[in-house]
């Protein structure tokens, strides 16, 4: 197997292409992950952004990373047709290795957008789920997957997502993205070692990884379960999600990008030097440890 | 040879806007908890919404209050961004 590509998740605030400026001059940065639904929300992209995406297409490094499609949702809305209709226009203008979106529903009702939430595993949600995948891989006509969702509602859901994901995945023999923060997030917060929660994936489908910090935040309800962790992509990568990613690199044998995420306008303003280091310190690990395997 | 036509589900829909609504609704974290026990929308995955801890929920109404956009919402700078993904 090829050693993974060490990729980057394009944002487009400047906070952050400040910070990731010194990896792409370096040369540090292999492949570009692109999120192109935000890019669709803009009347235009800033300055040296499209160059960027066209020289990583060019070169055949990169990847799609649709955030509003919403999949599970439970009715198909206009809005996910124009979201197809799109995509289609957008593979035409950039190519793409593969494209992934997200496991759950964000909009339903009068919501049009929201955190992505799980939906429960049964026959008509799999088959559902498994229709939006088809339409998902006609349009795209490359792989398509989904990633793993970081929030649960309970140990159910925890413990039928891996299935579910395959079931979601298996007619289009689509790939799985492991976001190995939102697996940390699940695994602290129901108590269950991050290992055998990866075990419980379908390893075998994983093309990507990907690689975030977060924050915390306290129940009032039940506040002796102590801290929650939550996949907020704003601050460093902890210890825990390094040691996830040692072992993925290890039983994940298909893996072809492991890509950093960190959203843009949460560089600390008033440390932004020490904070943009910060993350380039996180990158440069992260590359440390692919370079390795 | 026409492609299938996109499926709804209108009783999952139906589950998933009420859930929305009860999380995004201006209510303490235990009123939402009791709301969401007792909402009959919520009746055809009565199982799955039993199985919700309460730290859980509460969590997932400051995610939804924080990311949750109605259509008449006016557009803002955070739009198209979300945590958890």
């Amino acid at each position: 197997m090829a050693k993974p590509l060490c990729t980057l998740s394009l944002m487009v605030e400047p906070d952050f292409t400040a910070a990731a400026l010194p990896l792409l001059e370096a040369g540090e940065v292999d492949a570009i992950e692109w999120s192109f639904d935000i890019g669709w929300s803009r009347d235009a992209l800033p300055p040296g952004i499209e160059p960027l995406l066209k020289f990583f297409s060019d070169h055949r490094r990169l990847i799609g990373h649709g955030v509003t499609f919403s999949p599970l949702s439970g009715q198909w809305h206009p809005r996910q047709a124009d979201w197809l209709d799109r995509l289609r226009d957008e593979v035409a203008l950039r190519r793409y290795n593969h494209i992934t979106e997200h496991f759950g529903f964000m909009t339903a009702g009068d919501f049009h957008q929201s955190a992505p939430l799980p939906v429960p595993r049964d026959k008509r949600t799999i088959t559902l789920g498994q229709q939006r995948l088809k339409m998902l891989a006609e349009v795209a006509g490359v792989p398509v997957g989904l990633e793993n969702l970081a929030f649960a509602f309970s140990p159910r859901d925890v413990a039928e997502q891996g299935q579910f994901l395959d079931d979601l995945l298996a007619p289009v023999d689509g790939v799985l993205l492991l976001d190995l923060h939102n697996l940390y997030c699940q695994a602290h917060n129901f108590n269950t070692p991050g290992t055998e929660l990866m075990a419980s994936y379908p390893l075998h489908r994983v093309r990507e990884l990907h690689v975030s910090g977060g924050s915390w935040s306290q129940s009032t309800l039940e506040p002796q379960s102590g801290p929650i962790r939550r996949d907020t992509h704003d601050d460093a990568v902890p210890e825990e999600v390094y040691e996830l990613l040692e072992h993925a690199l290890k039983v994940c044998t298909s893996v072809e990008y492991v890509t950093m995420e960190r959203l843009g306008r949460t560089f600390d303003e008033h440390e932004a030097e020490r904070s943009a280091e910060q993350f380039r310190s996180d990158y440069r690990r992260m590359r440390s440890i692919v370079g390795g395997h | 040879m026409n492609p299938e036509p996109p499926i709804s589900d209108e009783e999952l829909a139906r589950v998933q806007a009420a859930l929305l609504e009860a999380l995004h609704a201006d209510l303490p974290p235990q009123e939402i908890v009791a709301r969401l026990q007792s909402d009959p929308a919520l009746l055809p995955y009565a199982e799955w919404v039993a199985s919700f801890e309460p730290r859980m929920i509460e969590t997932a109404a400051v995610l939804v209050k924080k990311w949750a956009r109605r259509r008449t919402d006016p557009a803002t700078s955070e739009d198209r961004h979300a945590e958890g993904l």
